[in-house]
């Protein structure tokens, strides 16, 4: 079963690494966060060039100052045609929901747990790991 | 312009999951740690390259708090950008990634004025690469 949030709802249970970001675009508890063009945070929703790196702790609106997270663990909302499997890699798509990887999207995390009623499914990102690649040679 | 930081003036505002490690070379708060024959600055990423981040200073044979991830409020030589992936110097110093120096993490946030960057950093996290066959 296809792992798809529907991104309301989500909260977050945890956050490792706070920092305080200024917002270019309204944003949820939960949001993955990228850079834009014009370097501002904003929602990871063309991941081709907002990669995500953060998670935002809370709602915010633009020009507001929140704090955002380098890691954290998250419940998403799904329904029962949505619902991830326990250890699947999750990914943001280009509309900045968490969903199953694949297809060049960016990998941010996995599914820890899925509740037994199947409408919330907890993932664990760390997004800003995969784009750490180069070590000294 | 690329960013670089000082080496002076850095804070861990935040640091997960700490160590405690055995010093073997003077480190400083904030400084990005390697081993080699013993804790020390991660200066020749090469032979030392960077896993944990000194949450204190330090001198040889010193014990202290040290992090594999953490934010660090670095004063700036070069104006970094917002979102910038970082990577350690081989002067042991935060600066922007490049085709042969490790990454480490991401530019944050910066002060209005320029002067000041907060890096999230996981030094460890280049080197993790190997999936299960």
């Amino acid at each position: 079963m296809p792992f798809v949030d529907t991104a309301i709802d989500r909260l977050v249970l945890e956050g490792a690494l706070p920092v305080e970001v200024t917002l270019a675009e309204n944003v949820c508890a939960g949001d993955p966060l990228g850079i834009s063009a014009g370097n501002t945070w904003v929602l990871s929703a063309d991941a081709a060039v907002e990669m995500p790196v953060l998670v935002a702790g809370v709602n915010g609106i633009s020009g507001e100052t929140i704090t955002a997270f380098g890691m954290a663990v998250i419940k998403c909302t799904t329904d029962v045609a949505n619902y991830g499997a326990v250890g699947d890699t999750v990914a943001v798509d280009d509309t900045g929901i968490y969903v199953p990887s694949g297809g060049g999207l960016p990998d941010v995390g996995f599914v820890s747990e899925v509740s037994a009623d199947l409408l919330n499914t907890t993932i664990v990102v760390f997004p800003m790991v995969n784009q750490l690649t180069v070590v000294r040679a | 312009m690329a960013f670089l930081d000082t080496s002076t003036e850095r804070v861990v505002v935040n640091g997960v999951c700490p160590v405690s490690i055995t010093l073997a070379g003077t480190v400083y708060a904030g400084d990005p740690l390697g081993y080699s024959t013993g804790w020390k600055l991660s200066a020749s990423a090469t032979t030392i390259q960077p896993l944990l981040i000194a949450g204190q200073h330090g001198k040889t044979g010193d014990i202290i708090t040290a992090y594999p991830a953490g934010v660090v409020r670095c004063l700036v030589a070069t104006a970094a950008t917002l979102g910038e992936l970082t990577a350690v110097s081989d002067a042991g110093l935060y600066a922007s990634a490049g085709s042969n120096t490790p990454d480490v993490g991401i530019v944050a946030s910066i002060t209005t004025a320029l002067d000041y960057a907060r890096v999230i950093a996981c030094p460890m996290i280049a080197q993790l690469t190997v999936p299960r066959s």
